[in-house]
């Protein structure tokens, strides 16, 4: 042989052997290249955590991030709540143990959102993170999430944990809208959520936030993570930013004085039971029978989408609105009328300023109504004593289905009719009591007369609603 | 150089091309470089997308369910409390395509506690069903189902990624009590007769509302257990407990049927059986409580005394076949769902006080530094079921206060079977706490310091 | 000829390096993933145990009564949640000749024997040796058996915040372990003297006192702090709420000694003045007392609600952090002199350390 053809069939020789130990090694090396993935992925966990930590803030007795270089920064409303109690100025602390002073600027307390600024020196810049488009968000898009749950830790560094969108846009309403925190738009989240992550973001892949983390569902009563987990979507932040800089207190708006109920043979979009006189249903034009199918372009099939859409918005916002009435499509418009924020049960109160702010003045019944009964009229679960409801004949476990003459569908209607009356007017309540039907006279007084007389009103005991909403 | 290295040399270089990274990252200026992780969510993303649409919400009654289309002809796998929620309503199901459609119960199996239902079929996308056989702890699982309606609210369902975090079965006196795929996936309230899927999208298991008291995760009752059942309940034929095949007396094997699954695991006439699945046996009726109420294809571990030895056999439970299931044990209360017709609500009968029934609370009280203190609470008593803990110290009963254990004692005497109280608790950090308890009753009494 | 032999040269060429190639690079993500937790959680897994504690008057059957209500209508606590549930529990092997390390809680009240069960189904009976209470943490010892026991060992290997984790557990089935994943998410927890591991891979009754590894299957910890009540908040941590605890192989190995020894260790009662300071004083120019708590040193020594503290020890303060790092430092028994501003008034205090009050 040549000693090129001899070179030829070592070289082939070589390929041949090369060949096999590929084959054979394969495995080893592929179980090598396992364990290599493995700890690319921790490592960019790593990076991901390096990278988005330093916007993470320690406020009070939760969390916030800094969303831009100037300080400005955003946590839960029930979390600065309790941290700008004592005082207008608190101290924030980043992950890195550098603190600031900070201070309110303008708060959405139906929304559970504050925003607060960082007091910075000229030109002095701190670290932040973007909003991001939660909109856009797909669920199974991983997140991870910072916070401080049980409050465990002895500095300002966070803990994290990773999990995926489980949900997106989602109405979390378990109370008369303006009685508690309303998750309107919220993402849903698998990452773990306790206690003591309120207020600390939802950060996506790409470093940004998509939401503040503010509530959990727990279950049989005890606060800890069941892997659901909800946040303010950043999309909601993004809309009441040039609100909240420029003004105290936000307010979103709504539609009052309807009943809805689904279509019958589960048509798809919102069946108009029942529209009061004198709310603003009745001045946008809804008719009872009507179903309404879209809000601006976007189709509704159910009642959480149509409120969703509506509440998402401030107060005052316009919408054009499309019913079916007569097989004939009839698009209404208007705008919506403010929900104010009117806590009960929750046990939150409002900071000095804003109780003076307060309208101390509204008329009221006296009573505690069970925020669980959402049809069939307004139960009462306790009479504040010495009020008109007291002095009424009121008593607990009465159902209020109707006050002068109008049918009351639920506690909504009954909020919404109170406010049209003056303190001192007289109104008859006509109830449902062990299955018998009476009328009684109730004269409605002040708020604050009823604050000030006799010992203070029992709020009751907070309502109970399956399944129970907790803040961590 | 001769031409055939030269092309030798071509050839790798060609071959270098292709092993290259198959694209070039476009430069994003801020975003983190993760590219493993944007991977993995890529992965993610294409699971769900699988899967979404043959997810289904189902809404019966005031509750809600998940379920999920297994065939193209319209049929449905969801929970076995379906019947007994939808009551003489309409059951309606919600398709991510917006529509909502109305369903018919086919079939009930109690036992897999899950329901077939039947729906219009229009278009519907039917999952793949997996094999839960295959299924191993650590492997990746994900949840798709319709948590706290997200389906009828929100038009999608919801999705959660976790691991397979266990594999056993649940304990016997559940509705509940066959094997279960353990996830740490997130289950909550609405997720229950939605699928688990694996990674691939395939059907490893349904979503369970049961769950074990010490995990505290959700379970899934394995596909195969359903596959083997599932002709059946299309057919509407009768569903049998799983077989066992080996008859006993004082929990003691007596005879072991010939080719059954407990000849198969190894079990043997004379064997003892002292445990099932981590309870202490110690009567027929013991183990009929573990063994009747189960599924075919349920695994139990079965510890038995052979002589000086001992030895625990795993053993999976045959189809079941009439004739030869285990009579559930006398006297204790069918599982509620268990008959359920649709209209019909199954109530656990109540049992009334036989002769020689006395009040029963279930704790043990002691004297310290004046007052009085719980030091024992023995498990699956009314205290028990009302959580009082050992440590605790009752103030007051009813109102009244309580120093020693003799005024317990006295209010003690004066409390009935069924009735309710209300014990004020302190515990020795100052944390206090009310709870009711409902006295319970207990044949024989035992003496104080017992309740 | 020589043409064809280049091609086919060429081609085997391209194979053998493509080949090779696809061993390394492609594939999918969560497959590697999950193989490598499988591998290495089976492979630890080998070391963690059963465990089954009769307690003293309990030898009935008796079984979980799990409520069959729907969850909708759950309205309080669940039955038992807040109470050891009945069964086995998990511990990790940690030495050949069959030690084992678990956690306190699961040995708590009337022992009357302990058995071990390995994953092969081979049972032991086992002694308890040495435990805290304080640290959660217990010894065992298995009587007898062939001194091969699979263990897995106790290291100070160090781990970062954001790494894998997985927990392991035996409770439930004695042949197939439970295995949950996650992050490392702190150190040094939840006390100082404390130190232990947080992670977010689950934690609860059932895998308490078995294994916390690394994504390689070496021993991080064994875990611990699952139990209602715990000293950080008074409902415990809730079972797999994703705040989970272990103890260090560090600190476990710092206690072996005593605990080989039979010994009950407690930890010291910490220092402890009895003040608390406002956090939203920010004048720089002290720590304002908003409380002076009842039966402390603090109390004794006659400081009031409303004093401003100036200095600790002779250094100025600016901030309630500067006070509790001096403090942080300090022992039971130890003097600490404060310079407080009351009013128009200077004093000075000169306070010896007490331990802090039970339940602080």
């Amino acid at each position: 042989m040549t000693v090129n053809r001899k070179l030829q069939f070592a070289a082939v020789a070589l390929l041949a052997l090369s060949f096999m130990a590929a084959c054979s090694s394969g495995s080893a090396r592929a179980e090598d290249a396992d364990l290599q993935k493995a700890l690319a992925l921790q490592q960019d966990i790593q990076s991901l955590i390096a990278k988005t930590q330093p916007a993470f803030l320690k406020v009070g007795g939760g969390c916030g991030v800094v969303i831009s270089e100037d300080g400005y920064f955003i946590t839960c409303y029930h979390v600065a709540v309790e941290a700008f109690r004592q005082s207008e100025t608190i101290t924030v602390t980043f992950a890195d143990g550098n603190h600031f002073v900070a201070r309110r600027v303008g708060w959405d307390p139906l929304g559970d959102t504050a925003l607060c600024k960082i007091d910075l020196k000229e030109g002095q810049k701190v670290p932040f993170l973007e909003l991001g488009d939660s909109d856009a968000v797909k669920i199974g898009e991983m997140v991870i999430i910072y916070g401080n749950p049980f409050s465990l830790s002895n500095d300002s560094k966070p803990t994290m944990s990773f999990g995926v969108i489980s949900a997106k846009n989602r109405f979390i309403s378990l109370a008369p809208l303006g009685t508690a925190f309303l998750y309107v738009d919220a993402l849903q989240t698998d990452a773990a959520m306790n206690p003591g992550n309120s207020g600390g973001p939802m950060i996506s892949l790409d470093g940004k936030v998509l939401g503040i983390n503010g509530l959990i569902f727990t279950r049989y009563g005890f606060k800890a993570s069941t892997g659901l987990g909800f946040a303010v979507s950043a999309n909601q932040i993004k809309t009441y930013l040039p609100l909240l800089k420029k003004s105290d207190l936000i307010y979103h708006g709504t539609i009052n004085g309807f009943a809805l109920d689904n279509p019958p043979d589960a048509q798809p979009g919102v069946h108009v039971q029942q529209v009061q006189n004198g709310t603003s249903a009745a001045s946008w034009g809804f008719k009872a029978g009507d179903l309404i199918v879209k809000v601006n372009d976007t189709p509704v099939d159910n009642a959480a989408r149509l409120f969703l859409l509506i509440t998402k918005a401030p107060e005052q916002t316009e919408f054009k609105i499309t019913v079916m009435r007569d097989g004939k499509e009839v698009v209404l418009s208007g705008k919506t009328e403010r929900i104010p924020w009117q806590p009960m049960g929750q046990g939150l109160e409002l900071p000095p300023q804003q109780q003076q702010r307060q309208d101390a003045d509204r008329p009221v019944l006296g009573a505690v109504f069970d925020t669980q009964l959402t049809e069939g009229g307004a139960k009462v679960e306790s009479v504040t004593p010495n009020s008109g409801a007291a002095k009424g004949g009121l008593a607990a476990g009465d159902i209020i289905t109707k006050i002068d003459g109008n049918a009351m569908a639920n506690l909504t209607a009954v909020i919404d009719y109170i406010k049209t009356k003056k303190p001192g007017d007289t109104i008859k309540v006509t109830i449902m009591r062990n299955g018998q039907e009476f009328t009684v006279d109730v004269q409605l007084t002040r708020l604050s007369d009823i604050q000030k007389a006799g010992p203070n009103p029992a709020p009751g005991p907070p309502p109970v609603q399956p399944p129970t909403p907790d803040l961590p | 150089m001769s031409a055939i290295f030269r092309n030798l040399l071509l050839a790798a270089a060609a071959a270098a091309v292709l092993i290259m990274p198959l694209a070039v990252r476009g430069v994003e200026s801020d975003a983190p470089k993760i590219p493993a992780l944007e991977a993995l969510q890529k992965e993610y993303l294409e699971t769900y997308s699988k899967v979404r649409d043959g997810v289904v919400g189902v809404t019966a009654g005031t509750e809600i369910f998940s379920g999920f289309f297994i065939s193209d002809d319209g049929l449905i796998l969801t929970n076995g409390d379906v019947p007994r929620a939808a009551g003489q309503n309409q059951v309606i199901i919600q398709l991510t395509s917006g529509e909502r459609r109305k369903a018919t119960v086919v079939a009930i199996d109690r036992f897999n506690f899950i329901c077939l239902l039947k729906t219009d079929p229009k278009g519907v996308k039917p999952l793949a069903l997996g094999a839960s056989r295959d299924v191993k702890v650590g492997q990746f699982v994900m949840t798709v189902a319709n948590a706290f309606a997200s389906l009828q609210n929100e038009g999608e369902a919801a999705y959660s990624v976790g691991l397979v975090s266990g594999l056993y079965r649940l304990n016997g006196d559940q509705i509940y009590s066959g094997g279960v795929i353990e996830t740490d996936a997130a289950i909550n309230l609405g997720s229950e007769g939605g699928p688990l899927v694996n990674a691939d999208g395939k059907v490893v298991g349904v979503i369970a509302k049961q769950y074990s008291r010490s995990r505290f995760l959700g379970t899934a009752v394995p596909i195969d257990q359903v596959a083997l059942v599932l002709e059946d309940l299309k057919a509407n034929r009768p569903i049998f407990s799983g077989y066992f095949g080996a008859h006993f007396k004082d929990a003691g094997i007596t005879e072991v049927d010939k080719g059954s699954p407990a000849e198969t695991a190894g079990l043997k006439k004379g064997d003892k059986i002292t445990e099932i699945d981590n309870v202490i046996i110690a009567t027929d009726d013991d183990v009929t409580t573990m063994l009747a109420n189960s599924p075919a294809g349920t695994t139990c571990n079965i510890a038995v005394k052979r002589g000086a030895d001992e030895m625990i056999l795993p053993v999976t439970l045959g189809k079941g076949v009439e004739g030869k299931e285990i009579a559930p044990p006398a006297a204790k209360p069918a599982p509620p769902g268990g008959e359920a017709k649709p209209g019909g609500e199954a109530k656990p009968p109540v049992e009334a006080p036989k002769p020689g029934d006395v009040p029963y609370i279930g704790f043990k009280l002691a004297d310290k530094d004046g007052s009085v203190e719980i030091v024992d609470v023995e498990p699956g008593s009314p205290a028990a079921a009302a959580i009082v803990s050992v440590g605790q110290k009752i103030i007051s009963v009813d109102g009244k206060a309580v120093k020693s254990v003799a005024e317990f004692e006295a209010l003690f005497a004066t409390m009935r079977i069924g009735q309710e109280i209300t014990l004020s608790l302190q515990n020795d950090q100052g944390w206090k706490k009310e709870l009711k308890v409902v006295v319970g009753k207990r044949n024989g009494r035992r003496p104080a310091p017992e309740f | 000829m020589t043409k064809r032999r280049t091609i086919i040269c060429a081609l085997v060429a391209a194979f053998a390096l493509s080949f090779a190639a696809h061993a390394f690079a492609l594939g999918s993500e969560i497959a590697a993933l999950q193989k490598v937790i499988m591998k290495n959680g089976d492979q630890a897994a080998k070391a963690v145990v059963q465990i089954r504690v009769f307690r003293k008057g309990n030898e009935e059957p008796v079984y979980e009564k799990i409520p069959t209500q729907p969850m909708l209508q759950m309205q309080n606590i669940a039955p038992g949640y807040m109470t050891r549930p009945y069964g086995p529990c998990s511990g990790v092997c940690i030495d050949k000749d069959g030690f084992i390390l678990t956690s306190y809680f699961n040995i708590s009240g009337n022992v009357d024997r302990i058995t071990v069960t390995f994953s092969d189904g081979k049972r032991y009976p086992a002694k308890l040796l040495g435990r805290s209470r304080d640290l959660d943490v217990a010894l065992l010892k298995i009587d007898g058996g062939p001194g091969n026991f699979p263990a897995l060992t106790l290291t100070d290997k160090p781990a970062k915040v954001g790494s894998f984790v997985m927990t392991i557990g035996r409770a439930e089935n004695v042949f197939q372990h439970t295995l949950n994943f996650g992050l490392m998410t702190a150190t040094g927890r939840h006390r100082p003297e404390i130190q232990a591991w947080q992670f977010d891979a689950r934690v609860n009754y059932g895998n308490t006192g078995g294994a916390l590894v690394d994504i390689e299957g070496n021993l991080l910890g064994v875990i611990a702090y699952c139990y209602p009540n715990s000293p950080a908040t008074p409902n415990g941590l809730g079972q797999s709420s994703g705040v989970g605890l272990a103890n260090t192989c560090v600190k476990l190995l710092g206690m072996m000694d005593d605990l080989k020894a039979g010994k009950v260790i407690t930890l010291p009662s910490r220092a402890f003045i009895g003040i608390q300071m406002d956090p939203a004083y920010l004048k720089n120019d002290g720590a304002l007392i908003n409380e002076v708590l009842k039966g402390t040193a603090a109390e004794e020594a006659g400081v009031l609600t409303g004093d401003l503290v100036t200095e600790v020890d002779g250094q100025a303060i600016a901030n309630p952090s500067q006070v509790i790092a001096i403090l942080k430092t300090k022992k039971i028994g130890d003097k600490v002199q404060l310079k407080i501003k009351r009013g128009d008034k200077v004093l000075t205090f000169e306070i010896t350390l007490k331990a802090a009050p039970p339940g602080m």
